[in-house]
């Protein structure tokens, strides 16, 4: 009997949603992999949210660098050294056991310290749609991002159609040309259509 | 939608229902609820007593109820009856030791 096909796959990543600055419930956000869409899960424990995002509804994928890695990695950083010096006092002062506790934490936030640099610089991931720009908090990682997004690329362009980069202009041409007035007494001011580059009366 | 027609009412119909399954974006996955509800009083093991039931019926209850979009076996809801029925047999026991012997 043939195995049956999965309907989702499992992308990589993990993220916890934002709910403002007190939360009860950790809302934590995975991305699967549909036959022709992306679909993104927030899990509350005990019920699940659905977002579908169609591949050929996608309009951009907007991966940026943050700071959050950074600050970690800065507060971690802090925290072992205290830890660290703390422990040196300890051991002058002939504290043995103290100075094995403060090594202790000192090790633990190294260790985490050293998982934050090994799991690569941070960033913020949203998508946009023609009528959202969602985030997708699971690709909170930039190695992962590219990741994912080498892998959902293809689809897209699938569900799309590819479009050279000397088509691009032409297509654009195309579109400010479909979308100038017809009427003399119109002065064009700005793009009527979300995809039509904003033009400015000269 | 998907190549198919529907009509207003037969889509509301199934968005309440469940059967389209595209439309759906909320679920409660009772599975892990009973589940959770046979494990965790465990930890004050006098909540049990209530919660037990709770998660037998549950999981009895919502048995054929979908769970996650995403496919999921129907252990959970099988570790919560197995769990729930020790622990009301357990408790079963403990009340006709209590009964018979005071």
């Amino acid at each position: 009997m043939p195995a049956r096909e999965k309907e989702y796959r499992r992308l990589p990543g993990v993220g916890t949603r934002g709910q403002g600055l007190v939360s009860v419930v950790a809302i934590r956000s995975r991305l699967w992999l549909g036959k022709d869409h992306l679909l993104c899960i927030d899990s509350q424990g005990f019920s699940e949210d659905y977002k579908r995002f169609y591949f050929r509804d996608i309009q951009a994928i907007i991966l940026r660098r943050n700071a959050h890695g950074k600050m970690l990695n800065g507060g971690f950083g802090a925290l072992g050294l205290i830890a660290a010096a703390l422990g040196l006092v300890l051991f002058s002062a002939g504290s043995m056991i103290g100075a094995i506790v403060s090594a202790s934490f000192a090790g633990f936030f190294l260790l985490v310290l050293l998982i934050n640099v090994a799991r690569g610089p941070t960033g913020v991931c949203h998508l946009r749609t023609a009528v959202q720009i969602e985030e997708l908090p699971s690709l909170n990682r930039v190695r992962r991002a590219r990741k994912v997004l080498n892998r959902i690329r293809p689809l897209i362009a699938e569900a799309q159609g590819r479009l050279d980069s000397e088509e691009i202009p032409v297509k654009m041409r195309e579109l400010a040309l479909a979308a100038a007035p017809t009427g003399a007494d119109r002065l064009p001011m700005a793009a009527e259509g979300s995809n039509v580059p904003p033009r400015i009366a000269g | 939608m998907h190549g198919q027609h529907l009509r207003p009412a037969c889509l509301e119909v199934g968005k309440k229902k469940g059967k389209i399954k595209s439309l759906e974006n909320h679920r409660v996955l009772y599975d892990s609820t009973a589940l959770a509800l046979a494990v965790y009083p465990l930890l004050i093991f006098y909540l049990t007593l209530f919660t037990a039931p709770m998660a037998l019926y549950l999981a009895v209850r919502h048995w054929n109820t979908p769970t996650s979009i995403i496919h999921r076996t129907k252990i959970r809801l099988v570790f919560a009856i197995v769990l729930a029925t020790l622990e009301i047999i357990g408790w079963g026991m403990v009340i006709y030791f209590l009964a018979t012997r005071l």
